[in-house]
């Protein structure tokens, strides 16, 4: 009896063996790229920041299964890498019934402004709720971004409101630099400069550009008319000819000047209110434990 | 019985990682280096033992390189070298991680490498590799005077020394290009074969020139003045800084052309 009961245990202990050598045989090298591993590799690669691979992986793995923590990855490595249009393409991949779903969703509008596409975060905002009942996060994100955007302001009370009382001063601020950025006009510039050489330039706050410009189509000025008068034409016509040449820089320069002036306001209003919102992380909540 | 599984289990492990080992230097041998850099990095993430640390740390390195990924390849050469199993294998390393500095052209630090490295390993390095890697770093710094100097001495008819002479030869000095267009305006320009800018130069200066001190002499000074600084000084000026450009540009032309036989005519070791 006990013979028998020996046997038979042999007997299955050999054939649970060799099974299991068959089956560790056939997976061989497939066993480092079945789905687990791949993404336990892509999970690794995505922390040690190598997002292009980490892509790979977990592309792999969606082709046979479905899993929308592997897409926010997929979405994350391409916002990371700042290909923010194509990472606003894979969050908006994340459906509804996902738990990621309201992630996905700020990480669309946080992509949106990190694309400087203003026009389109607002209106997705706009899109996604009704306005009475826009989250205040998200109403933070909209409003500061309305200061990036060349459109005439809300009215100031309402639009400061929406912000906490930490940040409602700093906003306020911008709101007023904004309601009044001091810009300079360059038909106003013109007109001065072909008044009185130079003022333009002056104007533009190019001070030494614009001594340069008086004295210089002054002096020529001076002796084209002195040539004239001592009947010297055709030097005249060489002094007219310079004076003329830097008359007409001297008022183009002063149009450009403005708007360069301008451009430089206009960035640095744009560079400070990007900051400040980038340090409040767009005003959205972060995407936690990626890399636990 | 159960100890045998479980040494079935260790060697079928083994053997995967040694597959994964052979298909990365397969990628790696059929030139595919991004495909091999993450087959090396799966390698190196599957294995828990420091088996395959040096090797794939420096395949990923040598992938980098080829991709002309240089800070990531000397990352990477640094990651092997700490794992190397041998002072050869650090030597190997290390002279990898001057090349690399060679080819991103951070040359002083290649040169102190090479310093350091013939004084670490004294008996270990032939004095002629670090000549070899010397001479190479100077090529790359566009100084062929002083490669040519490291090649000679390694042989004195070693074909690198051969072709540093012949540029070095071949090449323009800027400074008696800029001096003699001082002296006499458009003869930098000749110098460098410039001819039309040259007579160009000659024209307007002597044109600008007359009519200043013509100015001058028929009591027109205001007039003079002005021609002088505006006109005459500033033909006079852009005439040998063309001169000094010309000069730099020639040579340019003439290490890029070296550089080009290098690249795709040399057969011997490169960076």
């Amino acid at each position: 009896m006990v013979t028998t009961r020996l046997k038979l245990t042999a007997q299955l202990s050999t054939l649970i063996y060799l099974l299991t050598i068959n089956s560790l045989f056939a997976q061989n090298l497939d066993n480092l790229l079945s789905d687990k591993n791949r993404i336990a590799f892509g999970n690794y690669l995505f922390c040690e920041h190598d997002y292009l691979r980490a892509i790979d992986e977990f592309d792999f793995v969606l082709k046979t299964q479905w899993d929308d923590s592997l897409q926010f990855k997929i979405a994350t490595s391409y916002y990371r890498m700042m290909l923010f249009d194509r990472a606003y393409i894979e969050f908006k991949k994340i459906q509804v019934n996902s738990l990621l779903f309201k992630q996905s969703q700020y990480e669309q509008y946080r992509t949106l402004f990190m694309s400087n596409n203003y026009v389109l975060l607002q209106k997705v905002i706009d899109n996604s709720t009704s306005k009475s009942e826009i989250p205040l996060e998200l109403l933070h994100l909209k409003n500061s971004s309305i200061l990036l955007r060349d459109i005439q302001l809300p009215l100031k009370n309402g639009f400061i409101s929406a912000f906490g009382k930490d940040d409602r001063t700093k906003i306020s601020e911008f709101y007023d630099w904004k309601y009044d950025l001091p810009y300079k006009s360059p038909a106003l510039a013109t007109i001065m400069s072909a008044i009185i050489p130079g003022s333009g330039k002056i104007y533009a706050e190019e001070v030494g550009d614009g001594i340069t410009a008086f004295l210089l189509t002054g002096l020529f000025t001076y002796l084209a008319v002195d040539k004239f008068q001592n009947n010297h034409n055709s030097s005249g016509w060489l002094y007219s000819s310079i004076a003329a040449f830097f008359y007409a820089g001297n008022v183009y320069g002063s149009a450009t000047a403005v708007q360069n002036y301008n451009a430089g306001i206009k960035f640095n209003f744009d560079r400070e209110v990007k900051i400040f919102i980038n340090d409040r992380n767009q005003f959205l909540p972060t995407p936690k434990h990626l890399c636990n | 019985m159960f100890a045998f599984f479980i040494s079935f289990i260790s060697t079928n492990k083994a053997q995967n990682l040694e597959m994964q080992k052979s298909y990365a230097d397969s990628l790696f041998q059929s030139e595919r280096f991004f495909d091999a850099i993450t087959e090396y990095k799966r390698l190196q993430f599957f294995s828990n033992s420091e088996e395959y640390n040096y090797s794939s740390n420096f395949k990923i390195a040598l992938c980098y390189k080829a991709g002309a990924k240089y800070d990531d390849a000397i990352k990477y050469f640094n990651i092997a070298k700490t794992n190397s199993n041998n002072v050869q294998d650090s030597i190997n390393t290390e002279l990898q991680i001057i090349r690399t500095n060679i080819l991103r052209r951070t040359i002083p630090e290649a040169l102190s490498l090479l310093k350091q490295i013939d004084e670490k390993y004294p008996n270990k390095i032939d004095s002629s590799t670090i000549n070899y890697w010397s001479g190479w770093a100077y090529i790359l710094n566009d100084d062929w005077d002083l490669a040519s100097k490291e090649f000679e001495k390694i042989n004195n008819l070693h074909p690198l020394k051969t072709l540093a002479d012949s540029v070095d030869s071949e090449k323009y000095s800027v400074t008696f290009a800029k001096v003699s267009s001082f002296i006499i305006p458009g003869s930098g320009q000749f110098y460098t074969g410039n001819y039309l800018s040259g007579i160009m130069s000659l024209g307007w200066d002597i044109l600008w020139g007359y009519l200043t001190i013509n100015a001058f002499v028929t009591d027109r000074a205001v007039e003079g003045i002005l021609i002088g600084s505006l006109l005459w000084t500033r033909f006079y000026k852009g005439n040998f800084q063309n001169a000094e450009r010309f000069a730099v540009e020639r040579n340019k032309e003439i290490s890029n052309k070296a550089y080009q036989y290098l690249a795709k005519k040399y057969i011997g070791e490169k960076p």
